[in-house]
């Protein structure tokens, strides 16, 4: 007897019909080629589910655009790239804003068991503006340079100073980061008024940390060395104040955050003697920024009215909406933890992130926003 | 009504920016998807796609006349993707155990569901490059044909290759299980 071959088995459980006739009514009587099709299909079923992943859905338009900002052109002459890097790195993703009173902005959404955001953004009116300590972190580091002292989420202490290579940051606050015994307490310490989900998604326990983060105020002094439009100008930041609430397990005592949800003021900034276009031209030219985040920042068009939302490595991300204002959603499948972060028609940033799945975290920021 | 083409044909014949947009247009979805399925994230999927259409830009400046340009782009975005597990493996390893050091907890299952797919990660960059190759390519959707096409194969061999590979994949994912 001449049995069916392994690949013509495998070929009948996803293209039947392209299997000849005879092969088909053979294995319908022969028990050992009905056995190794058994297990052919079992090890196909397996393979399957091993190598399935979420559908992405990438942004075809921004991606386009990022080709064609890449330089490559359709032209035989031009060297092919030798190599084809794949780092892993934080993407920019942006927000429509409600208003277009923000020129630039940086954020950064730290993911993670606890979840912070941290935004900093650069104001055109010459006011008095705020962003938080971590915010000035996230701008040094987009500058290139590595405090050594800070730590992301806030300074060591609550005022001091740092030589940078192009100036001096500076920068004071009422205090550091605190947790207090309840959400009246970080509400009469912040003045913001503090939303909390009414109903938490399975999972979800109580309220195990609320952290206040004072306003923090930070002021760069760029050196008359330079070179450039900047040089002699000051750009200063304030944020805050912020509220982070932490919810703990369902099973107490584990003591694992698996929701955080976060509120802040719209952090600004004002600049003296520089527009907010030529500070940005300044830190995407500083040695140390990345090529691709500066390519990001410029693709994303309008900052007037975008808030760029850098997203770490591994993420899926999608624009949603929340109570009515476009939000950024990150999601994790294979951590299965997912946060969005928007801002209310009030100005007011919100961030919810947790080790929750996108329909859940979505029902927890619709009863913030 | 008279079918229009896809592509223009004179601009594609000139090389121009309108016919490799249309060609980048139609697949880019399809090569992310099918990075994705190797490496595991949308970030450095995405990457991963924009390395293989800029080499595709080089490779195929008039993609609607090149029968092979879509075949191409997909096997690269699975050779790209493959070259980056492979070089991100020691990096996965310290993930692994960090991720391994967040639990036990409510979450845990999740956490063991992200230790798993880097398992399958790994067991991927392992094989074969075209038995990783063939998996990928035909879980990812694509027909006998295609993929035959597309590793330039007969089609009566796909079959056999890839029921080789997912042999080879089960037996690494048992493996890498034990140890």
């Amino acid at each position: 007897v001449r049995h069916v071959p392994e690949g013509k088995l495998r070929r009948l459980i996803d293209e039947p019909f392209a299997v000849a006739d005879a092969d088909a009514n053979h294995v319908v009587g022969c028990e050992r080629c009905r056995l190794l099709r058994q297990r052919i299909a079992e090890d196909a079923a397996a393979a399957s589910a091993l190598l399935a992943r979420p559908q992405p859905l990438p942004d075809v338009d921004l991606a386009w655009r990022r080709l064609q900002g890449s330089g490559a052109r359709p032209a035989r002459s031009r060297p092919a790239r030798e190599t084809m890097p794949t780092g892993r790195r934080w993407r920019l993703v942006g927000i429509p804003l409600p208003s277009a009173a923000v020129l630039v902005t940086v954020a950064v959404v730290v993911a993670g068991a606890t979840t912070a955001a941290v935004l900093a953004a650069v104001r055109a009116p010459a006011r008095a503006t705020r962003t938080s300590s971590a915010d000035i972190r996230a701008i040094a580091d987009i500058v290139g340079i590595n405090s050594g002292s800070a730590v992301l989420g806030g300074f060591e202490t609550s005022s001091g100073s740092l030589r940078l290579p192009f100036g001096l940051l500076q920068w004071s606050s009422a205090g550091s980061a605190h947790s207090v015994g309840s959400v009246a307490a970080a509400e009469q310490a912040t003045g913001l008024n503090v939303s909390l989900p009414s109903a938490l998604p399975g999972g979800v326990g109580a309220p195990i940390r609320i952290v206040v983060q004072p306003e923090v105020t930070a002021t760069i002094r760029f050196g008359a060395a330079v070179a450039g439009m900047v040089a002699g100008t000051s750009l200063t930041v304030a944020a805050g104040p912020a509220v982070l609430v932490e919810y703990g397990g369902s099973i107490p005592g584990l003591g694992l955050p698996t929701l955080g949800t976060f509120t802040m003021e719209r952090p600004v900034a004002s600049s003296v003697k520089s527009t907010p276009a030529q500070l940005e031209a300044f830190v995407l030219s500083r040695p140390g920024v990345p090529a691709g985040l500066a390519q990001e920042m410029r693709l994303l068009g309008d900052v007037a009215t975008v808030l760029p939302v850098p997203t770490p490595p591994g993420v899926n991300v999608t624009q949603v909406d929340v109570s009515g204002s476009p939000a950024i959603l990150v999601t994790d499948s294979s951590l299965g933890a997912s946060g969005v972060i928007w801002e209310d028609r009030g100005g007011i940033v919100h961030a919810a992130v947790g080790l929750l799945d996108q329909k859940d975290i979505l029902d927890v920021a619709n009863q913030l926003g | 009504m008279e079918a229009r083409p896809l592509i223009d044909q004179e601009s594609a014949a000139r090389g121009s920016p309108a016919a490799f947009e249309t060609f980048f247009r139609t697949h880019y979805a399809d090569v992310v998807r099918i990075a994705q399925s190797v490496v595991g994230d949308s970030h450095t999927a995405q990457d991963v796609a924009q390395d293989v259409f800029i080499a595709a830009q080089q490779r195929f400046p008039e993609p609607s006349l090149s029968p092979h340009a879509a075949a191409w782009v997909r096997i690269a975005a699975v050779h790209s993707g493959l070259n980056s597990v492979r070089g991100q493996r020691r990096r996965d390893l310290r993930q692994l155990r960090t991720a391994a050091a967040v639990g036990p907890a409510s979450p845990e299952e999740l956490v063991l569901e992200r230790v798993s797919r880097k398992e399958v990660r790994d067991a991927l960059a392992r094989l074969p490059q075209r038995a990783a190759t063939v998996l990928i390519l035909r879980h990812n959707g694509l027909s006998y044909a295609e993929v035959a096409d597309a590793m330039s194969v007969g089609i009566g061999q796909v079959g056999t290759m890839l029921r080789r590979a997912e042999a080879a994949l089960r037996k690494e994912i048992e493996r890498a299980t034990r140890s």
